[in-house]
């Protein structure tokens, strides 16, 4: 009998988690890492894509139903998969938009793929995702590739200048997190520099997981490099500015090609000493309203003011990104297309093309053709480059057409960095 | 740059040598392996933080509150999940701890969600030269605060009729009951310390780490390595094996590479198993 009754629980815990849903609404699949190392960055960006949800319902939703979003933790690469397998064959989804981390999202687009459901990577920019050839992944925000070259560009020519030098008087480090995202895009950054003729002195991967980056810091500060690119998530991007400050390594120039410094934890963290640095990233903040579209712009500024009263702060940048990714799916690329069905979806976003300001990112939308050896990728998906200033990352300085602020260097030595 | 490396080397085997020492006690004592230690150290870093936060308490005056806090959560934990089946079977063990992990890390999560928090504290990046080395200060309270718990500890269990009877009862069980020890009562107080070493070492690493709710899995995996080196239950193996640990990484990070600095020391630490099973200073248990 206790057995019978325990089986009984266990299988109501089994359905209990199966979300019953109305026929006027649809199911979107968001799988992101809600528990682990990258819990911070998960919950932020979906955050961002629960706020374009909310705005998308409240302009009438996707073909007069209301979107519906359902969670998958992909705190691994495993649960990636399971989590995306769990959703399509127990929750019956077949769209989705998700995937913080490109690791993840490589591994669990195989999943959807081989089920045909649609996938729109909200915020994951390897390239190798979209180098598959495969027909239902989408990827608006840009690739790891535009990333990284536009970095090495921005050095070669805003940066250089400012030190008084040519690109090729410049010494280069570079240091990243080994996983698919560090490492396409660091692998994209010196690709580019080489063409400037920068000199690259140090190329260092290391394990995300480290708990201690003393020795990155000494190889590189025996380098001496002028520039310094560093690609770390934030808990390591934290570990290791703080023991690059115990070293001294002070380059003239600090850039994150791949935006995780742009996260506030390292203003909390580091104070004044985060001024000067530089990120790269696609998030829309500081951008000047001359630039958008009305729409585009009242879309932003309602985003802006909704996760502020929200959550009682600006927004991140991980929440920028969630947003982005999912506005241009939810609002563009879901409504265009012809039924909720994803090939019908699929015809949507492949055909949608939207110029820079027309779309609430500053670089518009324009998605690889089949064939092409990124399909699916934004082929304009440039990122921006953002300074930190007065304490703040919310200073665009690059692409110059969109930015309000001014680049400040050389970077100063640590404790010297107070702007007023 | 070989002093520096050196001197990081043994500042971070110092971190590792407080993480396992906790860990080491328990298994020396009770033989059982607390799957559950990185989470402990996870629940004091965040109670160091919100003692931070919330009465701007230095995170070194928390040790106060957060030692004997985290003794107690111990001892309570020890009474309600590891005694109950102290008898059992090593399986049963290993998931009731692995259970007591997933659970701490959900509640973490549920109560504090993914967000990273730190502590920033006038002196977390200060730093002492000497000659071309610079010590970090922390990273040096942290290695003294080892070394001191190693010697307290040693006190506690020479000197004290507790430690005695915590001694007499890793030592054999059944002839210690027979000589009038409390076995619930001294395995509770055993399990208690070295949850309170965790208390400690959450405290001193708040200056230097940020707290999420799976940061106890980071230091988790080296604490088991470095307990094993050492040899299960030797807290003179803690320190050293955390010393070989931190120097191996940190020589082979700068004269490898970073990404292998860990794949390095796993090599080192199969090797010296396979000359000597039980650790550096492990003693081979007959059954």
């Amino acid at each position: 009998m206790k057995r019978f009754y325990f089986l009984s629980f266990a299988l109501i815990l089994t359905i209990l988690p199966f979300q019953a849903v109305a026929q006027d609404s649809v199911k979107i699949g968001c799988v992101l890492p809600y528990t682990g190392a990258l819990a911070w960055q998960g919950q932020e960006t979906f955050r961002g894509v629960q706020l374009a949800a909310e705005m998308q319902n409240k302009r009438g939703g996707v073909h007069g139903k209301k979107i519906v979003l359902v969670k998958g933790d992909s705190e691994t690469l495993k649960t990636a998969v399971t989590e995306t397998e769990r959703l399509i064959n127990m929750e019956g989804i077949k769209i989705f938009a998700g995937w913080y981390s490109s690791s993840r999202a490589k591994v669990a687009t195989t999943v959807t793929e081989k089920y045909g459901a649609i996938a729109c990577i909200v915020i994951a920019v390897a390239d190798d995702i979209t180098e598959r050839g495969y027909k239902y992944v989408f990827q608006p925000q840009g690739r790891a590739t535009l990333w990284g070259e536009l970095s090495a560009e921005f050095v070669g020519k805003e940066a250089a200048p400012k030190l008084g030098k040519k690109p090729s008087d410049l010494k280069v480090a570079i240091a990243y997190e080994d996983s698919d995202f560090g490492t396409s895009i660091s692998v994209a950054f010196a690709r580019k520099a080489k063409e400037y003729q920068m000199n690259i002195v140090a190329q260092e991967p290391y394990s995300l997981s480290a708990l201690d980056l003393s020795p990155v810091v000494l190889r590189i500060k025996q380098a001496n490099p002028d520039v310094l690119a560093l690609t770390p998530y934030v808990r390591d991007g934290i570990l290791f500015l703080q023991q690059a400050k115990d070293a001294g390594l002070s380059p003239k120039v600090l850039i994150c090609p791949g935006g995780p410094l742009a996260n506030d934890v390292f203003g909390e963290k580091l104070g004044d000493d985060m001024n000067y640095m530089l990120v790269t990233t696609c998030a829309s903040h500081d951008v000047r309203k001359e630039a958008f579209q009305p729409e585009a712009w009242q879309a932003l500024q309602e985003f802006v003011e909704r996760y502020t009263k929200e959550f009682k702060k600006p927004p991140t940048n991980d929440a920028y990104h969630g947003f982005q990714g999912a506005w241009t799916f939810f609002h563009y690329g879901l409504p265009r297309a012809k039924s909720l069905t994803p090939d019908d979806i699929e015809k949507s976003m492949r055909s949608l093309v939207l110029k820079p300001g027309e779309n609430i990112t500053t670089f518009g939308y324009q998605a690889a053709p089949m064939g092409h050896k990124n399909a699916g990728a934004n082929l304009i998906g440039h990122p921006n480059v953002f300074q930190w200033q007065k304490g703040s990352i919310g200073h665009l300085v690059y692409p110059k057409e969109f930015a309000k602020s001014q680049l400040m260097l050389p970077m100063p030595a640590w404790g010297q960095r107070a702007m007023k | 740059m070989i002093g520096q490396v050196l001197v990081n080397g043994i500042l971070l085997g110092g971190i590792y040598a407080l993480v396992s020492l906790g860990l080491t006690l328990i298994f020396g004592v009770m033989r059982i392996i607390n799957f559950a230690h990185g989470q402990f150290l996870m629940l004091a870093m965040y109670a160091t933080y919100w003692l931070f936060q919330l009465y701007g308490m230095d995170p070194y005056v928390s040790i106060l509150i957060v030692v004997p806090l985290m003794l107690v959560i111990g001892m309570g934990a020890y009474r309600m999940i590891i005694q109950p089946i102290i008898d059992a079977s090593e399986m049963t063990h290993v998931f009731a701890t692995l259970g007591l992990n997933l659970s701490l890390q959900g509640i973490a999560l549920f109560l504090w969600q993914g967000d990273f928090r730190g502590i920033r504290t006038s002196y977390s990046s200060l730093v002492i030269h000497l000659g071309p080395l610079y010590i970090n200060i922390p990273r040096l309270i942290i290695f003294l605060c080892a070394i001191a718990a190693i010697l307290a500890l040693f006190l506690f269990l020479k000197k004290t009729y507790t430690g005695k009877a915590i001694r007499a009862s890793a030592q054999k069980r059944v002839a210690a009951q027979l000589m009038g020890v409390n076995l619930s009562k001294i395995y509770m107080i055993a399990f208690g310390i070295g949850i309170a070493i965790v208390g400690l070492t959450g405290a001193v690493l708040m200056p230097i780490y940020e707290v999420f709710p799976s940061v106890g899995s980071l230091f988790a995996l080296v604490a088991f390595v470095v307990v094993v080196l050492g040899g299960l239950g030797n807290l003179g193996g803690a320190l050293v094996g955390g010393i070989v640990i931190g120097v191996v990484e940190s020589v082979s990070g700068v004269f490898i590479a970073p990404a292998l600095k860990e794949g390095v020391y796993f090599i080192i630490f199969v090797i010296i198993l396979l000359l000597r099973p039980t650790g550096i200073f492990g003693k081979a248990v007959i059954r």
